[in-house]
């Protein structure tokens, strides 16, 4: 549902698909290696994409878009190596795609170590990767992909504003929840809650934003300060001891004020209010290449991250009824509704629908926009128990852990 | 933990000792006593003896030496029950003495202790356990038993008269008066903040006296607050007196604080503190390893490349990288990653990655295989101008369990 008049459009966007990525689209697409991987089948996954755009609707649309065919193009390569039942190769040999035969799981050969590094002892260290790690990494680099893509782009074509992203993927019996941002994704089984993702806000990603400003305070534009305090400092308050918070702190301590501390702290405010640089809410997403502190020449970006947190879940660890659940949400949603009240709209809207009735899911994401937007009275949009619902933009995805198949 | 030998290195040997070696204080032992509980061969384990006196609580303590890794046992340990006066303008206790702090010890009769109650005007009682397992050298690891619990009281000794005001939450400047909550926060509309609005640079007509919000902070934040710099000014203490005395290695550091019906646990290293309740186990410490650690120091070093010497590079292989794979494409992981990628090797990639080795045998820059504690402001990669130092971090993880007071012993902590 679109929002209540926060901007013009529906800025939220979403994206569901079933990706195939097929041996013989590959970039390379040299038929030695299609001969050498033998009896591969072509890999699908399935991809769900909730997009959360800000100060304009170009990212979260591109992102739309363009997010899974990144992900695709980062699959891609390892199609052979996640259906292969031996560990990931560390190293691909040759020039195809296809990894040989592996031997690498033995001692590294006499001839095969260093010569150059006497002063250390020779090493049998050689860590095993998991294929799951493969997805994790693909994810991860897609996620980057999309968002160098649109800097590039962005000369050429209006990509305006950032966006969050919440994306999620199944492949091969597990699902990757991949978020950059403030959406949510929790699961609902047994009604049981699992959370799959964790929220990047100013104040979830305080020290690792204070820490780049102490890194690099170029990028603080002799405007801001690193440092956190309570609230702004009066220059009466020079010399004087207040409370204030550092980079490598999580408690508060008191410091004498000096001149510097009078700037405008790099964090500020709290909870949903919470914003850096006086600017902006969320700390991770996409786009945003743009954006500067109001009247100033200072970039956001430096402290924005388009790397997304990936959490797995593994479907062949339980057997699940169609009553289970993966609900991905935009902060519209959860501003409004906690998880334990999503949990409940499930449980009660699937009570009222067949196991195999297809409109179930559908039911329950209305039901559960519904609650969060509220119903419009004379002081607004209300909830049932009159509290305010939420303005913002809400999209929901819903989907079966059970998987799509007919359930008597 | 990083291989330490027995000599001591770092700070040269003709500086003097801070403090002579010895075992914790609280175990009572002549020197000769020492000098036979350091048999590798025999290890026997040290505990209080009957006749010294209980320690603070009835805390048992044992101790064992290592089986040939060091000549001396590395670990130290300290308990103690400390006060912390309210400032009039004297302080309790300098870190700069050789004596201990004024303490009230157990008396005679093995009493368990019971801590004043807050009943007592002049200021607040506190327990305190501590322990240090040295490396490198025993230096780092006596310094801080003998020292640090000073610097708490003096952290804690800015905040005393705020703690005992349990029902007044922290002024946000001190010396002001509390403001009524009239007057005091003020929310931003939403659109205001999301552009600065009032009171942002580049919007007119800052105000001078209104402030939007303001965060309350409550009074568990500043003990937080008061742990971390104690531990930060006890390994700047360490950095500045390293020149006058001899203080070998470094050390990691886990402390627990028992102050106002409330519990700390602080760790910086690889210690551990579990809690068992009810035959439950609750962790109360995250390990800091150069594992659990990756990302931050491979963003480090990502950031300042010159910390890297031009003999490491940043990222993770599984294993080294050898010459002829210059070209082929490997498994790598880079700081913003936890999955694994594959990428093209080039020269750069045949340096020795900054984190090297699985489990107990991952170390930052092939030297050290923990990633938090004090000292080592001297070590350096091996045959290298490399300083370690950059990567390490004295501050602690401190978590603070919403318990209830612990009265009477019931909790048992173990460390």
């Amino acid at each position: 549902v679109i929002n209540a008049g926060k901007s013009q459009h529906n800025e939220d966007q979403a994206c569901c698909q079933v990706v195939l990525m097929d041996r013989s689209c590959s970039p390379r697409g040299d038929p030695a290696s299609q001969e050498a991987e033998g009896g591969r089948q072509d890999l699908c996954f399935h991809y769900w994409g909730l997009f959360d755009g800000h100060a304009g609707s170009g990212a979260a649309v591109m992102a739309s878009k363009l997010l899974h065919h990144h992900i695709r193009d980062q699959l891609r390569d390892l199609v052979g190596i996640l259906q292969d039942s031996s560990p990931p190769p560390i190293c691909l040999q040759s020039n195809s795609r296809a990894p040989l035969a592996e031997r690498n799981r033995a001692p590294l050969a006499e001839e095969d170590v260093e010569l150059s590094n006497d002063a250390l002892p020779r090493f049998h260290l050689e860590k095993a990767v998991s294929r799951e790690s493969l997805v994790i990494g693909a994810i991860e680099n897609a996620f980057k992909q999309m968002d160098e893509q649109m800097a590039r782009e962005r000369t050429t074509q209006l990509v305006a504003g950032g966006c969050c992203a919440l994306a999620a993927v199944y492949l091969l019996g597990k699902f990757y929840v991949a978020n950059a941002g403030d959406s949510r994704a929790i699961i609902i089984r047994n009604g049981e809650i699992i959370p799959m993702s964790r929220e990047f806000t100013p104040e979830t990603e305080r020290q690792r934003l204070q820490f780049l400003g102490f890194l690099r305070p170029e990028l603080l534009g002799n405007e801001f300060t690193h440092l956190e305090f309570p609230r702004r400092i009066q220059h009466k308050e020079l010399g004087k001891k207040m409370l204030y918070r550092d980079q490598n702190m999580s408690g508060w301590a008191y410091k004498r004020i000096v001149e510097d501390d009078l700037k405008f702290p790099l964090i500020y405010g709290e909870g949903k209010k919470a914003r850096v640089m006086a600017t902006i809410g969320v700390t991770r997403g996409l786009g945003d290449h743009d954006l500067k502190v109001y009247n100033s020449n200072i970039h956001i970006k430096p402290f924005l991250s388009c790397v997304p947190e990936v959490r797995v879940y593994d479907l062949t660890q339980y057997e699940h009824c169609p009553d289970d659940v993966l609900v991905l949400g935009t902060d519209g949603l959860w501003d409004v509704t906690s998880d334990r009240e999503v949990a409940e709209v499930v449980t009660e809207v699937l009570m009222g629908h067949e196991p195999n009735d297809p409109c179930r899911y559908t039911m329950v994401a209305h039901e559960l926009v519904l609650r969060s937007r509220g119903v419009l009275k004379e002081r607004g949009w209300r909830l049932a128990n009159d509290k305010l619902g939420s303005g913002d933009d809400i999209s929901v995805f819903v989907i079966p852990l059970g998987g799509p198949g007919n359930y008597t | 933990m990083a291989g330490g030998s027995g000599a001591e290195h770092g700070g040269g040997s003709d500086l003097p000792l801070r403090f002579p070696y010895g075992r914790p204080e609280f175990l009572g032992l002549s020197a000769d006593e020492v000098e036979c509980s350091a048999d590798h061969i025999a290890r026997p384990i040290l505990i209080l003896s009957k006749d010294t006196k209980r320690l603070p609580w009835t805390t048992g303590y044992a101790e064992v030496i290592n089986a040939g890794k060091s000549t001396h046992n590395e670990d130290q340990a300290s308990c103690e029950v400390l006060f912390v006066k309210k400032k009039t303008g004297g302080t309790i206790s300098t870190p700069n003495k050789n004596t201990s702090t004024k303490r009230r010890s157990s008396l005679p009769n093995g009493e368990g202790l019971q801590l004043k109650d807050n009943s007592e005007n002049d200021g607040i009682s506190l327990y305190f356990w501590s322990l240090f397992d040295g490396h490198a050298g025993s230096g780092a690891a006596v310094v801080a038993s003998k020292l640090l619990h000073h610097h708490i009281v003096e952290q804690l000794q800015e905040i005393a008269e705020i703690l005992k005001n349990s029902a007044v939450l922290p002024p946000t400047c001190l010396g002001e008066e509390p403001e009524s909550p009239a007057t005091n926060s003020r929310t931003l509309t939403r659109a205001a903040s999301l552009r600065g609005g009032v009171g942002a640079p580049g919007s007119p007509n800052t105000p001078p006296t209104r402030f939007f919000t303001e965060k309350k902070i409550q009074h568990e934040s500043l003990v937080i607050g008061a742990i971390e710099s104690a531990f930060r000014e006890m390994d700047l203490q360490i950095e500045r007196e390293r020149s006058v005395y001899n203080i070998s290695g470094g050390c990691t550091a886990l402390v627990v604080v028992y102050m106002l019906g409330k519990l700390y646990v602080a760790n910086a290293g690889d210690s551990r503190a579990i809690i068992i309740r009810n035959k439950e186990v609750i962790p109360m410490s995250s390990e800091f390893t150069p594992e659990s650690e990756r990302q931050r120091l491979q963003y480090l070093a990502f950031m300042q490349p010159h910390l890297l010497g031009n003999e490491f590079t940043h990222l993770e292989f599984p294993r080294r990288v050898q010459r002829k794979e210059v070209g082929k494409r490997m498994l790598y992981r880079d700081f913003n990653m936890t999955g694994w990628a594959y990428k093209s090797i080039e020269e750069d990639d045949l340096k020795f990655p900054l984190i090297y080795g699985e489990g107990k045998k991952a170390r930052v820059m092939a030297t050290i295989g923990v990633t938090r504690g004090l000292g080592d402001h001297d070590l350096k990669v091996h045959d290298s101008n490399i300083y370690i130092k950059p990567f390490l971090s004295s501050s602690p993880e401190v978590q603070h369990p919403g318990l209830c007071c612990m009265a009477y012993g019931i909790g048992r902590i173990l460390n």
